[in-house]
């Protein structure tokens, strides 16, 4: 996972790593790569004008949750 | 053999005789009339139009009244094939024969393949679509815009409709979707999980029924994009006067849905139930658990296995 993808991940998941991680153990590593990039390529744009806002959160760090 | 035709008109070809092998019948069109010897030779070095029964004991002959082929094809500028009409294929045979229309760009085949019943009839109609007939003229199979799908099975990534505007009507009686993720669980309950303010993930060991296989260790797994209805009810048990709140959420990746948040009233034996819906928005591999919170009092409070039941279907 490339800083970007992850980046983008941890605007809408709780744990980046953990979705990636469930993700290759349930569908392999090629598919979940393949959905990885979907996930990231439906939410970057959301991701992106988020995160030029001041304040700007994780959904962890919005949901108060331990990263 | 070269037909020579203004594009809007319509070229029929005929087998002479009746051939007892593989019958291959193929259609080479340009969008003008030849000029030269050179552009010929250009136009039968590339097939647009081919036809093949693929049947080795189908017997093709004149047109109508035996086995036969017929054919008309127009096109547009650059030879690009705008329509292709009039497509028949007979068969008399006492077994059915399947019959074959490609479609060759050079760098890809296109097909349509039909089964053709005995004494039946195949057609491609003003490029609407592959329509067979049994021997009375009813229909047995058809694809096309007409809506007139029967006995119709496709393999495969499929798409119905090209556009939002596009709607889908479904007059069957029985419908039924064997493969469409859908799970229910119960769980074998569980004591002392919260009451002191402690998330605590609802464990569902028993599954009722996992129809695709998305669901695992208390865990819906999503398998592709889509909204996806999800509902939890948890009955609790362990509930005392101290409890100052009580929250059941359901978690996916992409959000937290709190469907209950407050305090209900416990029966003559500490227990309650509450439970809640959702309509969640999910990606590919993206995961929903159940998880409930309580407060106000120490860690005694649980689940039972009545009525503690997490559920979901993909609805889009």
């Amino acid at each position: 996972m490339t800083q970007d993808e992850f980046d983008c991940l941890a605007y809408v998941v709780i744990d980046p790593n953990e979705w990636e991680q469930h993700a290759i153990k349930t569908f392999g590593a090629e598919k979940a790569q393949a959905m990885l990039a979907a996930k990231v390529e439906r939410w970057w744009k959301e991701f992106k004008i988020a995160s030029a806002q001041p304040g700007y959160q994780t959904r962890a760090e919005r949901e108060c949750l331990p990263t | 053999m070269i037909f020579n035709s203004n594009p809007a008109s319509k070229l029929e070809a005929f087998c002479g005789s009746a051939v007892t092998t593989d019958v291959k019948f193929t259609v080479f069109y340009a969008n003008m009339p030849p000029q030269s010897t050179a552009d010929i030779n250009k136009q039968l070095g590339t097939p647009i139009h081919t036809v093949s029964n693929g049947v080795s004991t189908v017997q093709i002959a004149p047109y109508p009244g035996q086995n036969s082929i017929s054919t008309a094809i127009t096109a547009g500028a650059n030879n690009i094939v705008q329509a292709i009409s009039g497509v028949k294929a007979h068969n008399t045979n006492a077994s059915a024969v399947t019959v074959t229309i490609q479609l060759n760009d050079g760098t890809a085949d296109i097909q349509f393949k039909a089964a053709i019943p005995a004494a039946g009839t195949g057609y491609y109609e003003n490029g609407a679509g592959w329509y067979v007939l049994d021997s009375s003229g009813a229909l047995v199979t058809a694809f096309g815009p007409d809506g007139a799908f029967r006995n119709l099975t496709v393999s495969g990534n499929t798409t119905l409709g090209d556009a939002a505007a596009d709607s889908l009507t479904i007059n069957a009686g029985v419908f039924s979707a064997p493969n469409l993720p859908a799970f229910s669980a119960s769980s074998a309950g569980a004591t002392n999980q919260t009451g002191d303010n402690t998330n605590a993930t609802v464990t569902f060991g028993t599954e009722i029924f996992d129809q695709g296989s998305n669901f695992a260790s208390s865990t819906f797994t999503a398998p592709s994009v889509g909204k996806f209805q999800l509902s939890a009810y948890v009955y609790m048990t362990g509930l005392d006067g101290s409890v100052t709140r009580e929250t059941l959420s359901i978690v996916t990746s992409n959000r937290t849905y709190t469907v209950f948040d407050g305090v209900i009233n416990r029966d003559g034996s500490n227990n309650a139930c509450i439970g809640g819906a959702i309509l969640a928005d999910m990606d590919a591999a993206d995961t929903a658990i159940v998880q409930i919170q309580v407060a106000g009092t120490t860690k005694t409070v649980g689940y039972l296995v009545t009525d503690t039941r997490f559920m979901g279907i993909q609805e889009a």
